[in-house]
């Protein structure tokens, strides 16, 4: 059964179509990445699988049950964009309180609070107010509080935002681990890099309609080789535009587009036998970036 | 578990602010001066005697004058007919003129201000008009029937045979000294004990407690809801697995529990600190604790309803302080009205719609009158409590309403504070 079940959700805000019949599924154990420009729809959809925001009209389910269900957010770990903790709190007493509202019950939460304090390198300002906070130490306190309940399944808006280089790491490093432990992650970010790092599949929303989806790999696959040539290229150009009629050089570099794996092997043969040699082969993969870009500034369908 | 939670957050939160703390600094000022109030018997010879003493001082609106004339009261005795005789001698018979015959000139209106000099200051005054001035400030102190006679005095020194009969026997006989910090300030009361300490309780139920006290209570509390639905907080909040009815009503308790806490230390303590220094250990003055929470607890409704509405501490702030003094203003009017007190010169339109202001509001004013009349009737009794002004304005029969419909508009007010909340997108 999936984690996280949506079937043509729809949402207007007035007169403005914020989703406009989204489905989509995500399996347990999944990372999943939620792709869009600003105002495509993200949050949006989030927010309404936490029963924040209410749908027009659609489906939506959490790990079973309908995302109207109290229950339904039992198991669920939560670190939107902008959060804002109550400031008179302390990062200890902010996740206590968090913690209980979860329904974590008091040994524990004694137990796991320093535990995560000191895994989000948190623990010496524990008992500081968090209106003393850096914006990075309120993300961690965020993410802390996100996990805290040890949820089988966690939505995550932004969660690098405002975290430096080696802090964006360790988020990383945190969500591989949570995906080993079984855990299904929901991840809405702009840095497609990470989310190419971390993601097994990534949906891509436009102006409410989600446009394309898909796994990292499937995504990003390469459609042609790279071969480095040693040699003078002009012997064989005839017979190699023959063999792969798309090819294209630059230097003493090579880009076949794959047509039929076999091709590559033609060429191979080409190249040897006219006493080129080889020095490299590589699959061109195109970036999540470039997939991205395509897809958003693609014309909308009919 | 997740209801103590809010508890304790709610609680978080009302030690952040300042308010609080200006207010728990009050109240506890207020409970120490409780403890350092005393209430004691005089004698009437004494009674007489710090009437006298005052006599020193002449005061004109802002403008005062003292001349330490000595008065003091000796051989006081009954006179049979339920008045007092005595002798009155003063000290220094220049400061006796110089009293008299300012207080002559102030009301002639040769002199504007008490402190102004005389224009013959060490001139001696006529003894009539020694014996004019002692029987007005006899009689400005309810003691009526004065006869003032010279008696021998030595030299420099004037005395005289007086012969009063107070208003109420209560002025003389019965009367006690209120002493605050200690003994710091005392004071001469011409009441019983129980009616002095039913005015304080009074006064601190219905001024301070009643007044002050949740006029901060309010301001502090108002923002507790607006700031709950900032954005970035409430999806937080709501991301749990907890219904938003549940969550706003835990919300509305924890403010509710602050002035619980706060009136009850305030009341508890001045309560313990009047019963402990004067022994009178009457526990009405205790139902101003959930008469307050009661009051409070549907203006705080209310302010939660406009707070879920507006997201906005000032509105809901400003609304809740309209409310309350339409609810008050109301009540006293109709109050009043049945009393035949209001003036027959208002329009009959006005006087309807103030009527049925009254009806749909709730009531504020009728809560605090039956408290004060609860804490009369039960120092006093209920005869004498009756004689008190105001005593009539509010039936003490209609307690079960007054709470009734109360109870009924704070849950109206939450209600359709919950129904709102359910229903927004944050």
């Amino acid at each position: 059964m999936p984690a996280l079940e949506v079937r043509d959700l729809r949402k207007s805000f007035g007169s403005v179509r914020a989703l406009d019949g989204v489905s989509l599924s995500v399996e347990r154990g999944e990372i999943y990445g939620l792709l869009g420009r600003n105002g495509a729809g993200k949050t949006t959809l989030v927010k309404i699988l936490l029963s924040i925001v209410r749908p027009t009209s659609g489906e939506a389910r959490l790990l079973e049950r309908p995302v109207s269900e109290p229950a339904a957010r039992a198991r669920v770990g939560y670190l939107p964009e902008d959060h804002r903790f109550p400031e008179y709190h302390t990062a200890e007493s902010a996740l206590d309180f968090y913690g209980a509202l979860s329904g974590v019950p008091g040994a524990e939460r004694r137990r796991r609070i320093p535990e995560l304090l000191r895994r989000m390198e948190l623990s010496e300002a524990a008992g500081r107010k968090i209106r003393t906070y850096s914006k990075g130490m309120k993300q961690r306190l965020g993410l802390a509080q996100a996990i805290l309940h040890d949820p089988d399944l966690v939505f995550l808006d932004e969660p690098t935002d405002g975290v430096d280089p080696v802090g964006r790491k360790q988020v990383r490093d945190l969500l591989l681990e949570l995906k080993s432990r079984g855990k299904t992650i929901f991840l809405n970010s702009h840095l497609l890099s990470e989310v190419e790092q971390v993601c097994d599949r990534v949906g891509i929303v436009e102006k409410g309609r989600l446009v394309r989806e898909g796994s990292v790999v499937s995504l990003t696959a390469g459609d042609a080789f790279e071969v480095r040539v040693d040699g003078p290229l002009e012997a064989a150009w005839e017979d190699l535009l023959r063999l792969a009629p798309g090819a294209a050089r630059s230097g003493d570099l090579l880009e076949i587009p794959v047509v039929e794996k076999t091709s590559v092997d033609a060429v191979i043969d080409l190249l040897r036998s006219k006493g080129l040699g080889i020095r490299g082969i590589s699959v061109k993969k195109r970036s999540l970036e470039d997939i991205f870009i395509d897809t958003v500034t693609e014309p909308p369908p009919p | 578990m997740r209801f103590l939670a809010v508890l304790q957050d709610s609680f978080r939160e009302t030690l952040d602010c300042k308010t609080f703390w200006v207010l728990f600094a009050v109240s506890s000022l207020v409970v120490l001066l409780a403890f350092s109030v005393s209430i004691t018997a005089l004698r009437p010879e004494e009674a007489l005697g710090d009437i006298a003493r005052g006599f020193d001082l002449l005061a004109r609106g802002r403008s005062r004058v003292r001349h330490d004339a000595g008065f003091k009261v000796e051989g006081a005795r009954e006179d049979g007919k339920g008045g007092y005789a005595f002798t009155l001698r003063a000290a220094s018979a220049p400061a006796v003129h110089r009293l008299a015959r300012t207080w002559e000139a102030l009301a002639q209106g040769t002199l504007k201000k008490a402190e102004d000099p005389l224009p013959d200051p060490d001139a001696a005054a006529d003894p009539e008009l020694v014996e004019r001035y002692l029987i007005a400030r006899f009689r400005s102190q309810q003691l009526l029937r004065v006869s003032v006679e010279p008696a021998e005095a030595p030299e420099g020194t004037l005395a005289w045979t007086v012969g009063v009969r107070p208003e109420r026997p209560e002025l003389l006989h019965g009367a006690h000294r209120l002493g605050v910090g200690f003994g710091l300030m005392e004071t001469r009361l011409g009441t019983s004990a129980a009616i002095a300490l039913a005015g304080i309780e009074r006064f601190l139920a219905d001024v301070l407690a009643g007044l002050a006290g949740l006029l901060f209570a309010v301001v502090v509390t108002a923002s507790f809801v607006p700031d709950m639905l900032q954005k970035g907080r409430i999806d937080v909040l709501l991301s749990r697995p907890l219904g938003r009815s549940t969550l706003l009503v835990y919300k509305y308790l924890g403010g509710l529990l602050y002035v619980v806490l706060i009136a009850s230390y305030l009341v508890g303590g001045v309560w313990l600190g009047l019963a402990v220094r004067t022994g009178i250990w009457d526990p009405s003055f205790l139902l101003t604790v959930p008469v307050l929470t009661l009051v409070f607890g549907v203006l705080y409704a209310f302010s939660v309803w406009v707070g879920v509405a507006t997201r906005s501490a000032l509105v809901a702030i400003l609304s809740t302080i309209a409310l309350w003094f339409s609810s008050s203003s109301a009540g006293s009017f109709q109050a009043m009205s049945r009393a035949g007190m209001t003036s027959a010169s208002l329009p009959e339109l006005m006087g309807d719609l103030i009527a049925a202001l009254y009806r749909v509001l709730p009531r504020t004013f009728d809560l605090k009158e039956l408290n004060n009349q609860a804490i009369a009737r039960s120092h006093l009794g209920a005869e004498a409590a009756a004689t008190l002004p105001g005593a009539a304005l509010v039936d003490p029969a209609s307690w079960p309403f007054a709470v009734g419909s109360t109870l009924f508009l704070l849950a109206v007010f939450l209600a359709a504070a919950c129904v709102l909340f359910r229903k927004r997108d944050y």
